[in-house]
């Protein structure tokens, strides 16, 4: 097992910047998750971290090895690929123990090998058929044993459940995080599903068009996204938005939208000013449905999804589309009006310019504790 | 755990590794087709301008556009450029009319389809000159049942063979290249036919469609771009295809079948007279040039048409 | 509702008659071959217009083998047909793996090299050829044919081989060279074993075509101890004309290895032809 450091990787194919300047460092027995949407350039990372892409420039360290002009062999790393890439010439025992094969170790030791890993995972059964033979989830399950048989200093995972049914993955997800746990090695896995990132990661990296746009833990992520890609890209339903412009009343600033809805902050801001053009983000579960008149804001339904355990309620606010999240049935008709109260604690300012963040400054109550903790000291 | 058996190289020496890679498989290929294919090719064209034979050796040397001049006053070089327009254009008309019919034939389930399929492409895979061999000895009276069928037909006056008659004889080896053809236009144009998506002719089915409608408005502008090409190039190899009629007539009788790759070969197999044989080869090679520069030109203009 | 059961019987009888015409049509010429072959000589021209002779016989057959120079020309074609099947696939799988796996400067420009070969007249290099082996005694010499012959058939094995190594995900290779393999040792111990039915059909391909070869063989081989089935069996024919069944009968053993190699790459034929003419 081993860390990993990514320096400012770049990459081009012909003219197209793939990769611009990407820096990451992954700790040893870390499970990073890549997630962004399809050509964000997390497959092509994913795939130049195991030296099967050139980069264009930058360095990467698996361990305290610069292992840029290393091949793919020498890398001591383990891939699983989406289509799981089983030789399918090959029964599934000498699929698993191929890398060792490779290496000349002793057939007996290689089948001790695959024998421990096999039965960890309840392969035992399968090992004389051929990759043809086997179901979707137990080919998902022999790409994972060929990689731990290997005992790399790294895993690498390229979208490796998209293959499968709902079901399966998600039962395959619980896996894969039982194998980290046991294992404790170093994980870099890439994934365009954010439900995956979210319940796999001990930390996220979310790319997209090639910049790394925010790295974090998961809900650190959700909570507080630091630009509006990250912020629509992370969540399902993802978050909705709002058009607004500042304005101040009494030495308070507050938000209205294009039909002069006045929003509240409860937070102090920095770089607020008057006439700033602001995307007020609010996730679908932090929207009410009131039953009375008195919500923030005034909404005509759409749509309305019930999926038993919830309910997704679609709304028009000022031509556009608001997502309501509700654990409970509402009984909301199409063509309704719905008085929507926002969960003002929780709303997200972006600039509506640059996409970034707005962020806080710190409460006053934070403030009161932070004088007080150096009063003390 | 981090033992590297390999030692880091220098980036540029895995440059220029990557780079020499692809090249390195490709070598041998390249290297046979240079000596074989292109260098002789070079040659030829150089022997078009000397005088170059076999049987008289000291008769040598640069003569420049002689042969060409010969050529244009040779009456069996320009017979043999009818002949070559003649057995192209027959043979490739019916060669493509019977193979998309069988194809069409086959582009359908029934019972028995896969051996059907196997033997009626046999004649495709039977070596040319048994090919040719097998039709001259059908058109053979003696052996042959050919000549007798076409005198019960009314077609010969007397079961006599039609490859010694100089108005007939033509036929003899176009009816072997059909025989042997149809097997590669039914494949392609079957390969072809099974790549139209079904959804397209049940939508047309629907839409009420007869068969006749579907064939014209589906079928074929699907099968167009492949047709276009395998028509291209099979006239271009039919007409340099000389075997057949080098084993049924040797171009005779009285070169009533010669073309011009059969005059060609047989200038240089049995005269040796080699730079006069490169001369006509060069003026064929440049014919088919011609054909294909007016036929690409043809094809784009068409598309830009669109 | 009778009606139209009526028409689509009346098609499919139509449909089968059809390709009953078109089978007759493939299959009569090669029956008449065998038909002479197995007719004693005594019938040849008293029954030479009926469709099986009243008498039976394998002597012809028997002479060709005993009595004739056919087993040489056999063995002849067999060595040249089987070393330029053999030598062109080893050829073309590099060559097509090139195509496949890399990108590299010049690609366009040798894929039209290998186009223009395609089209090229084969009498053009008649001469030349003969020209240029003759004082490297290569003519009268079956090593010279298998030169010859490999050159010729390597484009389109290429192109052939190209397709087959398109099939294979890249996956594989990738994962076999993670997991510790060179690119070579990729090749051989994942792609290779992965592409052998290809290279079996470009075996059979590159066979066929060099067991039917005539031109240069009748050009550069004069010595019959040299000659292959081509060249012996059209020089029997121009000087021994009367022995028909013998002649048909050496026709018949001629045809036996292209129809085995046609029924192992029958299955390939579509794949392969469709390749060759839309990329050759």
């Amino acid at each position: 097992m081993a860390s990993i450091k990514l320096n400012n990787i770049c990459k081009h194919f012909d003219q197209v910047e793939v990769l611009k300047s990407v820096n990451i460092d992954i700790q040893h027995g870390e499970f990073v998750v890549l997630v962004g949407p399809s050509g964000c350039g997390k497959s092509t990372l994913l795939r130049s971290i195991a030296g099967l892409e050139q980069i264009t420039s930058g360095d990467i360290y698996i361990g305290d090895t610069r292992v840029n002009e290393l091949a793919p062999k020498d890398r001591d790393i383990s891939m699983v690929f989406q289509s799981y890439a089983l030789y399918p010439h090959m029964s599934v025992e000498r699929n698993m123990g191929f890398s060792l094969e490779v290496q000349k170790v002793p057939k007996a030791q290689i089948k001790k090998a695959v024998k421990e890993v096999a039965e960890s995972l309840g392969l035992t059964e399968l090992l004389d058929r051929k990759p043809k033979a086997l179901s979707g989830g137990q080919r998902q399950r022999v790409a994972m044993g060929r990689a731990i048989v290997r005992d790399p200093k790294v895993f690498l995972f390229d979208e490796p459940l998209s293959n499968l049914d709902a079901q399966l993955r998600v039962h395959m997800r619980l896996e894969i995080k039982a194998l980290h746990q046991r294992l404790q090695s170093t994980i870099i896995y890439v994934t365009h599903d954010q439900v995956e990132a979210m319940t796999l990661a001990d930390r996220i990296v979310v790319l997209n068009g090639g910049i790394v746009q925010q790295v974090g833990p998961p809900l650190e992520i959700y909570d507080t996204p630091t630009n509006l890609f990250v912020a629509g890209f992370m969540g399902s339903p993802s978050m909705n938005f709002i058009k607004t412009t500042v304005a101040e009343a009494g030495g308070e600033f507050y938000l209205e939208t294009q039909t002069g809805v006045k929003l509240a902050l409860l937070h102090q801001y920095q770089d607020l000013a008057v006439g700033m053009r602001i995307c007020c983000g609010i996730r679908p579960e932090h929207i009410l449905i009131l039953n009375s008149t008195s919500g923030h804001l005034q909404a005509r339904v759409k749509a309305v999804e019930p999926t038993g355990i919830s309910e997704q309620i679609y709304c028009s606010f000022e031509g556009a589309d608001l997502c309501i999240y509700s654990m409970q049935r509402t009984d909301c008709k199409e063509n309704q009006s719905v008085s929507l109260q926002l969960d003002l604690q929780r709303l997200h300012l972006f600039c509506a310019d640059s996409g970034q963040r707005l962020q806080q400054w710190p409460s006053i109550a934070e403030n009161v504790s932070l004088g007080q903790a150096s009063a003390s000291s | 755990m981090n033992t590297l058996v390999t030692q880091p190289k220098s980036q540029k020496k895995i440059d220029l590794q990557r780079f020499l890679e692809p090249y390195l498989y490709l070598s041998p290929a390249l290297i046979i087709i240079a000596l074989v294919i292109i260098t002789p090719t070079l040659v030829g064209i150089s022997y078009a301008f000397q005088s170059i034979e076999l049987l008289n050796p000291f008769n040598g040397g640069w003569i420049g556009l002689t042969h060409f001049k010969t050529l244009f006053s040779d009456r069996y070089f320009f017979s043999a450029l009818a002949n070559t327009l003649d057995w192209t254009l027959i043979s490739l008309f019916f060669q493509f009319s019977l193979g998309l019919g069988l194809a069409l034939l086959l582009n359908r389930k029934f019972a028995g389809r896969k051996l059907v399929q196997a033997l009626v492409f046999l004649p495709w895979a039977v070596p040319t000159f048994l090919s040719g061999l097998t039709w001259a000895w059908l058109f053979n009276p003696i052996i042959g049942i050919l000549p007798h069928w076409m005198t019960s037909l009314g077609m010969l006056p007397e079961p006599y063979n039609i490859l010694s008659d100089p108005h007939l004889a033509m036929y003899g080896p176009i009816v072997a290249n059909v025989w042997f053809g149809i097997p590669f236009f039914a494949i392609t144009l079957l390969a072809a036919l099974q790549s139209v998506p079904s959804d397209l002719y049940e939508a047309a089915g629907i839409d009420g469609a007869s068969s006749w409608q579907v064939f014209v408005k589906i079928t074929l502008p699907f099968l167009a771009p492949m047709i276009a090409i395998t028509v291209m190039l099979r006239t271009i190899w039919i007409a340099n295809f000389a075997d057949l009629i080098i084993v049924m007539t040797s171009g005779g009788p009285a070169n009533s079948t010669q073309t011009l790759p059969s005059y060609i070969f047989t200038t240089a197999y049995r005269r040796l007279d080699f730079g006069y044989a490169s001369a006509m080869a060069v003026m064929l090679l440049i014919l088919l040039l011609l054909y294909t520069a007016i036929l690409l030109k043809m094809r784009s203009k068409l598309s830009n048409g669109d | 509702m009778s009606i139209i059961v009526f028409t689509n019987f009346l098609k499919s009888v139509a449909h089968r008659f059809a390709i009953l015409l078109y089978l007759v049509f493939a299959l009569f010429p090669l029956y008449w071959l065998l038909k002479i072959a197995v007719t004693p000589d005594k019938l040849l021209y008293s029954e030479g217009v009926k469709l099986w002779p009243s008498e039976f016989t394998w002597v012809n057959f028997e002479l060709v083998f005993t009595q004739s120079e056919f087993p040489t020309f056999f063995m002849n074609s067999a060595i040249v047909s089987s070393a330029t099947a053999l030598l062109t696939t080893l050829i073309a799988a590099a060559a097509g793996y090139a195509f496949c796996r890399f990108k590299f400067r010049g690609k366009l420009i040798i894929t039209g090299l290998l186009l223009v070969t395609q089209m090229f007249p084969l009498v053009m290099v008649l001469a030349p050829i003969y020209k240029i082996m003759a004082p490297l005694g290569l003519t009268n010499s079956l090593l010279g044919l298998v030169i010859i012959y490999t050159a010729f058939n390597v484009p389109f094995a290429v192109f052939l081989m190209q397709s087959f190594f398109d099939g294979i995900p890249r996956d594989l290779e990738e994962s076999a060279m993670v997991e510790g393999c060179s690119r070579f040792q990729a090749l051989y111990k994942v792609i290779i074993p992965l592409t052998l039915p290809g290279m079996a059909a470009t075996l059979g391909f590159v066979f066929t075509a060099a067991w039917s070869e005539m031109l240069f063989a009748l050009m550069l081989i004069s010595d019959s101890s040299v000659s292959t089935f081509p060249v012996g069996l059209l020089n029997f024919v121009s000087k021994f004309a009367v022995q028909w069944g013998q002649m048909m009968a050496a026709g018949v053993l001629a045809l036996i290895p292209a129809c085995i190699f046609f029924v192992f790459i029958q299955r390939y034929l579509v794949q392969g032809l469709t390749a060759g003419a839309v990329k050759g």
